[in-house]
C-alpha cells in the first residue's frame, strides 16, 4: 500500500506538471514514467473495483485515471508550416470538396439578388418595404457624393475595424445556424441577397450606378465569396445532420469537421482581406475605370485560387 | 442509517459518463451542469470585458495621436478577436479550460475523455452563434436538457462534453485505538466476514474524525454490535470491536493475497501496518 501510495503521489506530481502546460520542460524519461505510472493506476483501479476496496480508494483512483486519460491527445497543433499550407492547399481543397454546396449557396444568394434587383428596377418603392428608408436615403446620398475626394485615413481605419467586426460575425453566424438542419444558413444567404439586391438596385436606379458598382466590385470578390462559402458550409453541416449516410450523425460530423472548419477559417481570412479593401481601397479616390479593372482582376484571382490552388497531389 | 436504505432509488441529476480507456479500464466523468457552465460563462464574459477595456485604453492612448479613426478601428478589431478567439484559443491551448471554467472546476473534453484539439475547439465555439439563438443561449440550454448528457449544439457538433474536475484526496488511515478488542482470525472467518464488510469498517475509521462522538458511537454500534453478540463479547465498546475486526481481517487478507507488499491490495495490507 505504501509503495502504491507513493506511486500514485508521484503520478499526481507528474500530472500536475503536465497539466500546467509547460510540457517543454518535461523530458522523454518523465513521459515514459508517466505512461508507466498511468497504466499501473489503471490496473489498480480495476483491482480496487473487483476487490471492493471502498469508495475512497476507488474514487481517488477514478479521479487520477481520468486526469491521466485527458493527457493523451491527438497531436494536431498548427505550426508555421501548417499556416502556410493551409492557404496553399488545405483551404482551397476543402472548398472544392464541397463544391456542390458552394454552388447551391451561390444560387441561394444570387437568385434573390437578381429577383429583388429586377423588382426594384421596375418599382423602386419596393426597396422601401425591404429596407429601412432612412438608411436607404443615407446610402444613396453617400454614393451621390462619390469618392473623388477619397476619405481620411482615420475614417478608413475605423470602417475597416467595423467591417471585420461585423462581416466576420455575419459569416460565422451564417455557418453556425446551419446546425438547424441548414435552415439558418439558407435564411441568412437569402436575407443578405434580398437586402443587397434591393439596396444596390435602388442606388443604381437613383442614378449612381458607377459610384456604387465601382465601390463594391473590389472587396466584393472576397466578401461575397466568403459569405457564400460560410453559408455553403452551414448547409453542409445541416445536410450531414439530415442525412448522415452510412454513419451515425456524430461520426459523419467528425469525418467532415476539419474540412468544414477549414472552409470557415478560410472564409474568415478572406473577410479580413475584404475588410482592408473595403476600408482603404474601395472608397479611395481612384478613377472608377481603374476600380473596375482591379476589381475584375481580383474576382478572377479569387475564383481561380479556389479552383486551382493545391491541385497537385490532391486525391481526386 | 436503515431509513436511507429503505428509500426508493432516486435518479441523480448530476449525471456521470463512463469512458473506457485503451487499457480496458472503465472510469467515470461527472458532467458539469447548466448552472456551473453559466457561471463560468459569466466569469469569462467579465474577463473578456476586462481585457477589452484595458487593451483598448492602451490602444487609444498609443494610437490616437495618429488619428482617432485608427484607434476606433483597432478597438473594433480587438473586440472581434476577443469575441470569437477567447474561448477557441484558450480551450485549445489549455486543454479545454478557460479562466472561468478553471474557477468553476470544469473542463471541456472529447466524449472519449481525451483533450480537445483545435478543430473541436473551433467547432464548439463557432457554433455558439447557433446556441445563442434566439436569445440568451436558449437553443443551447434546451439541447442540454434534451441530450441528457448536458451538451449544447456546439458540443454535439464537435463531439465534446463539459466535465466537473474531481479532486478526491486519498484519506490516510489514522492510527487505530491501541486498546482495541483483539479478535482471533479464526473467529472472524467463522463469522463469514466479507471483503465488503472490512472495506466499510476501513472507511469508517478513515472518516472517523468527521463524525461527532455520539454519531461515531451510533454508527459503530450498528456495525459492531451484531458481531459482538455473535462473539459473545457484548458490552465491549463497539468501536474497539471494529478496530479489532479490521486488524484481524487485514491479517487474513494479507495471508491470502499478500505474498509481498508490491502485490498486495491497496488499502488493506497497508492499513494493518
Amino acid at each position: 500500500m505504501e509503495q502504491r501510495r507513493a506511486r500514485w503521489e508521484r503520478l499526481e506530481h507528474v500530472l500536475r506538471r503536465l497539466e500546467t502546460g509547460r510540457s517543454g520542460k518535461i523530458d522523454q524519461h518523465e513521459l515514459d514514467e508517466f505512461v508507466h505510472l498511468y497504466r499501473m493506476a489503471c490496473s489498480d483501479l480495476a483491482r480496487a473495483r473487483s476487490q471492493d476496496l471502498g469508495d475512497d480508494v476507488e474514487s481517488y483512483l477514478n479521479a487520477i485515471v481520468a486526469r491521466g486519460h485527458k493527457q493523451f491527445r491527438p497531436r494536431t497543433s498548427p505550426d508555421r508550416r501548417h499556416f502556410f499550407e493551409f492557404f496553399t492547399r488545405d483551404f482551397p481543397r476543402a472548398v472544392r470538396a464541397q463544391k456542390w454546396y458552394v454552388l447551391a449557396a451561390t444560387l441561394l444568394f444570387v437568385v434573390p439578388i437578381v429577383i429583388t434587383a429586377w423588382a426594384v428596377v421596375n418599382d423602386p418603392d419596393i426597396a422601401y418595404s425591404l429596407s429601412d428608408p432612412a438608411q436607404l436615403e443615407m446610402l444613396t446620398d453617400a454614393y451621390a457624393e462619390g469618392h473623388q475626394g477619397g476619405r481620411s485615413e482615420g475614417e478608413d481605419s475605423l470602417m475597416t475595424g467595423f467591417y471585420v467586426h461585423n462581416n466576420v460575425g455575419i459569416a460565422f453566424r451564417c455557418f453556425a445556424t446551419g446546425v438547424f438542419f441548414g435552415l439558418g444558413s439558407i435564411f441568412f444567404l437569402v436575407l443578405n441577397g434580398v437586402m443587397g439586391g434591393a439596396v444596390g438596385a435602388y442606388i443604381c436606379v437613383a442614378g449612381y450606378s458607377e459610384s456604387f458598382l465601382s465601390f463594391v466590385i473590389g472587396h466584393g470578390a472576397f466578401e461575397l465569396t466568403a459569405i457564400v462559402l460560410s453559408g455553403a458550409t452551414g448547409i453542409k453541416l445541416g445536410m450531414i445532420l439530415v442525412n448522415p449516410g452510412p454513419y451515425s450523425r456524430i461520426d459523419a460530423l467528425k469525418l467532415k469537421s476539419r474540412q468544414m472548419i477549414n472552409v470557415v477559417l478560410g472564409a474568415a481570412a478572406m473577410l479580413l482581406v475584404a475588410a482592408l479593401l473595403e476600408g482603404f481601397w474601395s472608397p479611395s479616390g481612384a478613377a472608377p475605370m481603374i476600380k473596375f479593372i482591379v476589381g475584375g482582376v481580383l474576382w478572377v484571382l479569387v475564383i481561380s485560387y479556389l479552383m486551382l490552388a493545391g491541385r497537385v497531389g490532391e486525391s481526386r | 442509517m436503515n431509513q436511507v436504505g429503505s428509500l426508493a432509488p432516486v435518479k441523480r441529476i448530476s449525471e456521470k459518463v463512463s469512458v473506457q480507456t485503451p487499457e480496458q479500464i472503465q472510469f467515470e466523468f461527472e458532467l458539469a451542469g447548466v448552472s456551473a457552465r453559466m457561471m463560468a460563462y459569466l466569469l469569462d464574459l467579465l474577463i473578456r470585458a476586462g481585457i477589452i477595456s484595458v487593451v483598448s485604453t492602451i490602444l487609444v492612448l498609443t494610437t490616437s495621436w495618429a488619428s482617432e479613426g485608427l484607434s476606433a478601428g483597432l478597438v473594433l478589431i480587438l473586440a472581434f478577436v476577443v469575441e470569437w478567439g477567447y474561448n477557441t484559443l484558450l480551450e485549445w491551448r489549455f486543454n479545454g479550460v478557460t479562466p472561468g471554467k478553471k474557477a468553476l472546476g470544469i473542463r471541456v473534453v472529447r466524449t472519449d475523455g481525451v483533450s480537445i484539439d483545435f478543430v473541436r475547439s473551433a467547432m464548439r465555439n463557432f457554433l455558439r452563434a447557433a446556441d445563442i439563438f434566439p436569445f440568451f443561449y436558449a437553443a443551447g440550454v434546451l439541447t442540454m436538457f434534451f441530450t441528457g448528457t448536458q451538451r449544447r449544439l456546439g458540443d454535439l457538433a464537435a463531439d465534446t462534453m463539459v466535465i466537473r474536475e474531481k479532486r478526491s484526496p486519498l484519506r490516510e488511515l489514522p492510527p487505530l485505538p491501541s486498546n482495541l478488542v483483539e479478535i482471533p482470525t479464526g473467529a472472524l472467518m467463522q463469522l463469514g466476514i466479507r471483503d465488503r464488510d472490512l472495506t466499510i469498517i476501513d472507511e469508517f475509521f478513515r472518516r472517523r474524525h468527521l463524525f461527532s462522538e455520539d454519531r461515531a458511537d451510533e454508527i459503530a454500534a450498528v456495525l459492531g454490535d451484531p458481531v459482538a453478540k455473535k462473539l459473545k463479547i457484548e458490552g465491549e465498546d463497539p468501536e474497539l470491536v471494529l478496530a479489532g475486526m479490521l486488524v484481524a481481517g487485514n491479517e487474513v487478507r494479507s495471508s491470502w493475497y499478500g505474498r509481498s507488499t508490491a502485490t498486495s491490495i491497496p488499502g488493506t495490507a497497508g492499513g494493518a501496518r
